[in-house]
């Protein structure tokens, strides 16, 4: 034993950790929204429309390298500004005659063989910027000028999608609400796990937590502050949206293999809750790791992988359940990097980068410019495809809303969907 | 004549408003996170003044170690590191230190998960310590020769012929000017004058042979800049001042400062040469920190939820299972998520960070029967968290006035 210190105890820092209880909140609550859901399901039996979809958002954080992700391998110019990075042809997953995907992507070069997936190479904001935190809020925004923007792109498509039963139309699955959801009505969860919204407490308790959270005016005093009113609606949100999310996966099973990594472990519940048809339309979550400035080649292997393998899970539980053609998978990155490696074997932040469609009835194939070696930006892929008309092609062909709600000033889409 | 009156001029009780508990205990929890029913009574005799004076004073000469320190100075898992912080953070006799260290921390944000080193980080928390509250100068030339730091962004990678911008791009963005304040050939130029600065056997060493000793242009000035050139340059830029001022009165008074509220605070840190511990000095004091608004308006970071609930009860607890509520709640001490350190506010109280609230909530209830506390909580725990609300608004009652206090909506705000 560790000595204590007063009455306070270390020595529990290597002790076993401690079990949540995981029995279930209010159970006469959860058996009535079950039986609201249930009721709802049934009404909302008809298959899901071509332009009524789920989206699901993964964001893959860092900057990812977009060149060897789907890599220009005959291009002398990609080996030679790659000395060590530059991945052996032979390791490669031909796309086309110029084009083919890291090794890592065994899985997306299935879908991509059986149509499936479309790819965007060179894609990002038309004006790059080389900071992480602005680079994101360009996509996050889908505005040219993030600074001048208060709200989210996903969060002004949900308050213009009529949700079909305004339960959870967006979630995010992560530490954090992703931003592009600012702006939403209601609450957005972010969740990492079902076992995270254990509360651990005595049920006759928990019932009068929910009463004060959402007391409101009547109970709060004249020096209530703004401060107070966002703890209220922060405590009574997510209590309510635990649990209507907990009554509505309490049985599901999935069939798929997913990896036992932090992303294969959203994407299955992503699975989830999509199976549970609780109305939601827009999914976000995100797998970082990519600011690879040094290094590179192993983990990045190590992430592609893991990206494939989660993915292709996802894809494959969806399609056995019958919704893949209900679900638009969209993996993007705030940037890609620089052309040339550096003298770590790694890279620095770049601009054009590489973006990902998956799902049933899609466009697929290699879309949009390739990247131009010949033609660098300050030594950056210069980007060939404007973010926003891919987020003003998920908002029309995914969510169904107007493009201009989703993208500030308008842009043409990019047609995702086959005719 | 006199200038007009600002509202960052010292508070005067009875003349710009009264001086009672609740005042008393605004201002120690904003600086202790976690005051008992003693301390405030104490600060509503000394008033404002001589309070802060003694919490600005209080703990400074050095006792010997304590068991405490002990056991923070000898962790050496992430794990053991970041029990023993919970528990020198709640038993410390240095009033401000908490709040200190956890805002530079957020500030420098540096994870152990790639730096790697317990001694290395808890050797930038030491300079959190020692230059926390002075003039940020010697702050910022110290965590540009912090271990810690050149291992987290890559200070080793930078080199005469490969500069890496990674510290050079943060050290503007992030750590002194600002976003929008400088260029992209700033940063680049900026990276060339600290090639060199390196980290050998958890030390700096500046590498003479990998330091790029050429002209560079940055932030205007041109020269054969080193690394020290570079950081007096943001010392000297116009934007440093009103980047920290609004981040200290973001964590410290109120979020999001009025315009005219954010000049005034950059005119007086000009005029304290950038000092922050006279700056805060000065802000908690003020008229400003002692209106209506500024009251429980910040939202409580998990440390500060859990540092001053444990700290305001005086209970004994199990320091590893403390720092796991945190984790629950989003905040895992020495780890934070990037370079940007925690998001803070409302992003704070995600659905599943509200359930790890709640259920530390249960936790310190439970007393010794849960998973947290090493002792039943005292007799007067109820009354002394209203002093963390304020009173209590939690309404219904559940039968349990402990839980009823601890499941206050106020009691996760500041």
């Amino acid at each position: 034993m560790r000595s204590r210190t007063r009455d306070s105890s270390f020595s529990d820092a290597q002790g076993r950790e401690v079990a949540l209880d995981r029995r279930g909140f209010l159970g006469t609550v959860a058996a009535a929204v079950a039986a609201t859901l249930a009721g709802r399901r049934a009404l909302n039996a008809e298959p899901p429309s071509p332009r009524r979809r789920a989206v699901v958002w993964i964001e893959l954080l860092g900057g990812n390298d977009g060149l060897n992700t789907v890599v220009p391998r005959s291009d002398s110019i990609y080996r030679r500004l790659r000395p060590t990075l530059a991945l052996p042809e032979t390791s490669l997953l031909p796309l086309d005659a110029g084009t083919a995907l890291h090794p890592s992507l065994p899985g997306l070069r299935n879908l991509f063989e059986q149509g499936s997936m479309s790819v965007y190479r060179a894609i990002g904001p038309p004006k790059p910027d080389r900071s992480h935190f602005r680079s994101m809020a360009a996509w996050r925004t889908a505005s040219l000028d993030p600074e001048s923007c208060r709200d989210g792109w996903m969060g002004r498509a949900l308050s213009a999608v009529e949700a079909s039963d305004g339960l959870l139309p967006g979630i995010t699955l992560g530490p954090e609400v992703m931003p592009a959801f600012l702006g939403a009505r209601g609450a957005i969860p972010a969740i990492e796990d079902i076992s995270d919204l254990a509360v651990r407490h005595p049920e006759s308790l928990h019932a009068a937590v929910v009463r004060a959270a959402l007391g409101r005016a009547s109970t709060r005093s004249a020096l209530a502050t703004s401060g107070e009113a966002l703890v209220r609606e922060a405590l009574g949100s997510a209590l309510g949206a635990i649990d209507r999310i907990r009554a509505a996966t309490a049985d599901f099973r999935p069939r798929a293999r997913f990896p036992d990594s932090p992303l294969g472990r959203r994407l299955r519940l992503a699975a989830t809750l999509l199976h549970a048809g609780i109305g939601i339309r827009i999914v976000a979550t995100s797998l970082a790791g990519f600011d690879t400035h040094s290094q590179q080649a192993r983990v990045h292997a190590l992430l592609l992988a893991d990206l494939d393998g989660s993915v292709t899970a996802f894809v494959r539980e969806l399609r056995d359940r019958g919704l893949l053609d209900g679900v638009l998978v969209v993996i993007t990155s705030e940037f890609g990097r620089r052309v040339a490696e550096n003298g770590s074997r790694g890279t620095d932040h770049g601009a054009g980068g590489v973006a990902f469609c998956i799902g049933g009835g899609l466009r697929p194939g290699l879309a949009g410019p390739a990247p131009d070696l010949r033609d660098l930006l300050d030594g950056d892929v210069r980007p060939g495809t404007d973010h926003r008309s891919l987020i003003a092609g998920v908002a029309r062909d995914a969510l169904g809303v107007d493009p201009a709600i989703a993208v500030p000033g308008g842009i043409e889409p990019l047609r995702l969907l086959a005719d | 004549m006199s200038a007009a009156a600002s509202l960052l001029d010292p508070y005067r009780p009875d003349i710009d408003g009264p001086w009672t508990r609740v005042e008393a205990a605004h201002l120690l929890r904003r600086t202790l996170l976690g005051p008992t029913p003693r301390e405030v009574d104490e600060a509503l005799v000394l008033g404002p003044n001589d309070a802060i004076a003694g919490l600005f004073a209080v703990g400074r000469d050095g006792a010997g170690p304590t068991e405490v320190d002990t056991l923070y100075r000898g962790a050496d898992s992430v794990a053991d590191f970041q029990a023993s912080l919970v528990l020198r953070l709640v038993r410390t006799s240095r009033p401000l230190l908490p709040r200190i260290l956890l805002f530079w921390h957020g500030h420098f944000a540096t994870s152990l998960d790639k730096v790697g080193s317990v001694a290395a980080l808890r050797g930038q928390f030491d300079l959190f310590e020692t230059r926390g509250l002075g003039a940020f100068g010697p702050l910022l030339h110290g965590i540009a020769r912090d271990p810690a730091m050149l291992l987290w962004l890559d200070g080793n990678r930078n080199r005469r012929r490969h500069p890496n911008e990674n510290f050079a791009r943060e050290l503007f963005e992030l750590f002194s000017l600002g976003i929008g304040n400088y260029t992209e050939h700033d940063v680049a130029e900026a990276a060339r004058a600290f090639t060199g600065w390196h980290v050998r056997d958890g030390d700096f060493r500046f590498d003479p042979d990998e330091h790029d000793p050429g002209r560079k242009t940055v932030l205007g000035r041109t020269g054969d800049l080193d690394g020290d050139d570079v950081v007096e340059g943001c010392l000297a830029h116009a934007a440093t001042p009103r980047f920290l001022a609004g981040k200290l009165l973001a964590a410290f008074v109120a979020p999001a400062p009025s315009a005219s509220i954010l000049d005034e605070a950059v005119a007086l840190l000009l005029d304290l040469d950038l000092d922050t511990g006279a700056f805060l000095r000065r802000l908690l004091v003020s008229r400003l920190f002692f209106a209506p608004a500024s009251r429980l308006c910040i939202v409580r970071s998990p440390a500060e939820l859990v540092i001053g609930t444990l700290r305001c009860l005086g209970v004994g607890f199990r320091a590893a299972a403390a720092h796991r509520s945190m984790e629950a709640m989003g905040q895992s001490l020495g780890r934070p998520p990037s370079v940007k350190g925690w998001d803070g506010g409302a992003a704070w109280l995600s659905t599943a960070a509200v359930a790890a609230r709640l259920s530390f909530a249960a936790a310190v209830r439970d007393g010794p029967r849960g998973p947290l506390l090493a002792g039943e909580p005292p007799p007067d725990a109820a009354d002394a968290l209203a002093l963390m609300t304020d009173g209590g608004t939690s309404s219904p009652a559940s039968g349990d006035p402990l839980y009823d206090a601890l499941t206050n909506p106020r009691l996760q705000l500041l």
